[in-house]
């Protein structure tokens, strides 16, 4: 009965040191989604307009082979430029998870709005 | 960034013109005909003679006074001969001649002339920015003018129709201009249209020469003017001037360098996407390799949002196009101008709560929701947890949010987002990030007044920004004036520029002396960002001249443009345009930057070899230190004022691209590019190839059924590199369907294929 009592808790400690505040271990997948895309592609952010395809960065494990291209193209999407191992894309927002569970994908990033460096006249 | 006004202090009017008076020894017909400084000079007004001699238009050898002038006539060399002229140079009805002073006013009396000018001495400089950072010395004592080396930019867009970018010829020196808003995201779907790379529209240099010469249509235009001044001050020829001020005063640096340039999809307004960035360079590299030209890309922008240690991926890609071993290539970024502003905080935990205060001024709020808003990045060390809570002007509070957990919460306040490493440390750098929104979700807009975030935690470094806000936003508390180098000028293999101030006041085209207050000349710009970078690094590299900075001014861009960077005040409406009225004045990091990326188009043209980390290491030699910058390495100078001249004097020369002597090893055939190439008017696809020594070359097109569509080249080819056009015609000039070819290449044993897809 103890043994069961002390399995019981050990459990519960370890559910409970793997659990976050807001109830749900982070998946795999989703520590390589930038914070900024997670909310975008979950339309839950500011400044967020509701857009069919978000533009992307993707860091791959090495430059994408021909066969690693038509799979994120068959996920829908569309590869511009690739500089190295990383690529800039545009990507429906309901493929952002799949693409993040792909093994060769490292890490996805939201495109950011630059501003021109002027402080104005 | 956020804009600055700058007031406007010294507004003497210097409009009092000298009254002259052309009587005398001139009829009112030879008057008429004779540009003001040659009437002035006979009626010999000194202030006129001094400039004349000064411009080396007037010589006074012993035998009397000659003035050197251009003829606009319909008569001959030899009828203005008579009259004593010695004509030195014909060019259809103007002659370029020396004429006695004394018989000027009888060649200008002659039926047959309609014009007599004043030679003027062509300056190639003079803006003090050019100057001071000793481009003009380095042209001069290497010979050097950025000729076959490519200036790329990206930016709002580009005049190209300003003379600066013409060659003597009026033929563009834009190889290529590529215009990513038009057509831009024309369905609202996040993608960009059009047939270009990337999308957008491509427009080659047959193209904008077609444009020029009324031939053909180029859309694009610069409204807002930052990528035209941008470009003018890397690489403008200055020779577009008017009102009697000398062509050159306004030169940039690399006065031959050849030009890329790629207009923003959002240029207008002064904004370019990161992915358009890294676009914009694959595409500058690409044409790089077809053209087999060294490249410098100069990126005048920046943002806060990211970690500023040159991890985001926005870093690592333009790391992955420079840096050690990439030979002949080099990107420049501003440091950006928020060095006054207060959008940092940061320091070190030790167990009790920091807080940081930032206020919200009252506003009036956009109709519809998430369109008010601030927003925040925080990063902190991956060893430590902290918890943040955010409290709002009425003390409503959110949070606390421990590390490795988010909330969403709509309170009178504002909606707040706060995701503190939610997912566990950033894979990117193995550090915790934490995002903070504040907007309207709801009818609960972003409560005006003044706002508190605690942070609480044992240990570890903290640095949060204040990257974005609706309402002119800033911290009230708590923050610091350090760590501002924008991203991407923190990227590792990007050169950083700064910015200093190099001259005090200027002259606008309504003849008004104007500057700005309090300023010293030769001290760093207060807005110019100082560094490190977050990981340490000492950035910017260095600083250059950015402040009142004369470069070349947009035709589309007037001071009453709605996007215009040059808005004047009311009471001087033209405050920002030049007294030529095709030049206008600058001020911030944006013009510092291209000052640098033009000296290493110079560099790049002594020696091609040079990779991104020793054009580094020559300009950080050899900058410059003084009373002003103090001892160097530091936060707000990098290493210093840079000293083109003196980074040139570093290393060797070494032939230039496209030498004739650089015998490629094997043959070879490249990619083409653009690739895929769009069957537009005009539009022709580059192919490249390798012959390492003469030999029967051929290269043909051929369809997906191995049908030869053209042949290309059929003939003796001799050693080098080579480089031809395909227009997307057949053997009988129709145009092909779209869709799969291929390009062959064959000499002697040698064959190679390349694809090419057409749209």
């Amino acid at each position: 009965m103890l043994k069961l009592s002390c399995f019981c808790l050990i459990a519960l400690a370890m559910l409970v040191a793997c659990a976050s505040q807001n109830g749900t271990r982070a998946e795999a997948w989703e520590k390589k989604v930038d914070p900024r895309l997670r909310t975008a592609a979950h339309n839950e952010g500011a400044q967020l307009q509701s857009v069919q395809n978000l533009q992307v960065l993707i860091k791959c494990t090495a430059p994408l082979s021909a066969e690693q291209k038509k799979q994120l193209a068959d996920m829908g999407a569309r590869v511009q430029a690739e500089a190295g191992a990383i690529i800039t894309a545009s990507l429906p927002a309901q493929a952002v998870t799949e693409v993040a569970k792909l093994d060769y994908v490292i890490y996805l990033e939201l495109s950011k709005e630059r501003k021109i460096s002027s402080p104005g006249n | 960034m956020y804009r600055k006004i700058f007031q406007i202090v010294l507004a003497a009017l210097a409009s009092a013109l000298v009254a002259s008076t052309y009587a005398g020894e001139l009829s009112a017909e030879a008057s008429r005909k004779l540009d003001p400084k040659l009437r002035a000079l006979i009626t010999a007004s000194d202030f006129s003679t001094g400039q004349l001699a000064k411009s080396s238009a007037l010589v006074e050898p012993a035998n009397g006074a000659f003035v050197r002038v251009l003829i606009k006539t319909s008569g001959s060399r030899e009828t203005l001969q008579a009259n004593g002229a010695r004509v030195m140079s014909v060019a259809g009805d103007i002659l370029t001649a020396t004429v006695p002073l004394a018989r000027l006013a009888e060649i200008a009396d002659r039926n047959d002339v309609q014009y007599i000018a004043a030679s003027q001495s062509y300056r190639l400089f003079n803006d003090v920015g050019v100057v001071q950072t000793q481009a003009v010395a380095a042209r001069q004592q290497y010979n050097v003018t950025g000729r076959n080396v490519i200036f790329g930019c990206i930016d709002s867009g580009i005049d190209w129709r300003h003379d600066d970018f013409r060659k003597s010829n009026d033929q563009t020196r834009l190889k290529y201009l590529l215009d990513f808003s038009d057509p831009g995201d024309t369905n609202g779907d996040g993608d960009l249209d059009g047939s270009g790379p990337y999308g957008g529209t491509l427009y080659t240099e047959a193209q904008i020469n077609a444009a020029l010469n009324g031939t053909g249509t180029v859309k694009e235009a610069d409204r807002n003017g930052h990528g035209t001044h941008v470009t003018g001050s890397a690489a403008g020829n200055g020779r577009g001037t008017s009102n009697n001020i000398p062509a050159g005063t306004y030169a940039g640096v690399a006065t031959e360098a050849d030009i890329i340039f790629v207009k923003s999809s959002r240029g207008d307004v002064g904004s370019i996407p990161d992915v358009e960035i890294i676009n914009a360079l694959a595409f500058v590299d690409s044409l790089a390799k077809v053209l087999n030209k060294p490249y410098v890309v100069n990126l005048s922008l920046g943002g806060h949002e990211g970690a500023h240690d040159g991890t985001s991926l926005q870093e690592q890609a333009i790391d992955s196009f420079v840096g050690a071993g990439k030979k002949g290539k080099a990107v420049i970024a501003a440091a950006g101008n928020d060095g006054d502003d207060k959008i940092h905080a940061g320091g070190t935990m030790s167990g009790s709560a920091v807080n940081v205060e930032f206020n919200l001024p009252t506003y009036t709020a956009n109709s519809g929701t998430r369109n008010d808003y601030v927003l925040f990045e925080v990063w902190y060390s991956g060893t430590a947890s902290l918890s943040f809570q955010l409290t709002g002007p009425s003390n409503v509070t959110y949070g606390p949010v421990a590390s490795g957990s988010k909330i969403g919460q709509d309170k009178s306040a504002g909606y707040v987002y706060l995701d503190n490493a939610s997912t566990g440390r950033n894979p990117l750098n193995n550090d915790k990030q934490v995002v903070i929104q504040i907007f309207d979700n709801s009818t609960n807009i972003p409560q005006s007044g003044t706002w508190r975030l605690t942070i609480t935690g044992a240990s570890g470094r903290y640095d949060l920004w204040l990257y974005d806000a609706t309402m002119p936003a800033e911290l009230s508390s708590g923050f610091d004036f350090t760590r501002l180098v924008a991203i991407p000028a923190t990227a590792k293999n990007v050169i950083a520029v700064g910015s200093w101030v190099s001259k005090k006041n200027w002259t606008d085209l309504d003849n008004n002396i104007l500057g700005y207050s309090g300023l010293t000349v030769g001290a760093a710009s207060d807005f110019s960002n100082p560094g490190p970078t977050r990981d340490g690094r000492v950035k910017p590299d260095v600083c250059a001249p950015g402040q009142m900075i004369g470069s070349t001014y947009s035709a589309d861009a007037p001071p009453t443009g709605t996007n215009s960077i040059f808005k004047g005040t009311t009471q001087f409406p033209n405050a920002f345009v030049l007294r030529d009225n095709r030049h206008a004045i600058g001020n911030g990091t944006s013009f510092a930057a291209p000052l640098i990326a033009g000296g290493v188009a110079l560099m790049l043209q002594r020696n091609n070899s040079l990779d991104a980390d020793q054009i580094r290491k020559a300009l950080i030699t050899t900058a410059n230190t003084d009373n002003f910058t103090g001892a160097a390495p530091n936060d707000k100078w990098g290493y210093g004022k840079a000293d083109l001249l003196a980074a040139l004097g570093t290393f060797t020369s070494v032939s230039e691209p496209n030498a004739p002597t650089q015998s490629p090893a094997a043959f070879a055939l490249l990619p083409s590019f653009p690739n895929p190439f769009a069957q537009i008017s005009g539009v022709q696809t580059a192919i490249v190839y390798h012959v390492p020594q003469a030999a029967h070359v051929e290269i043909a097109i051929f369809d997906v059924m191995g049908r030869k569509v053209r042949t290309l080249l059929a003939g003796e080819v001799a050693a080098g590199k080579h480089e031809m056009r395909w227009d997307g015609r057949d053997a009988a000039g129709r145009s092909i369907s779209a869709g799969v070819y291929f390009y062959k290449m064959q000499a002697g044993r040698f064959a190679q294929a390349q694809k090419l897809v057409v749209r």
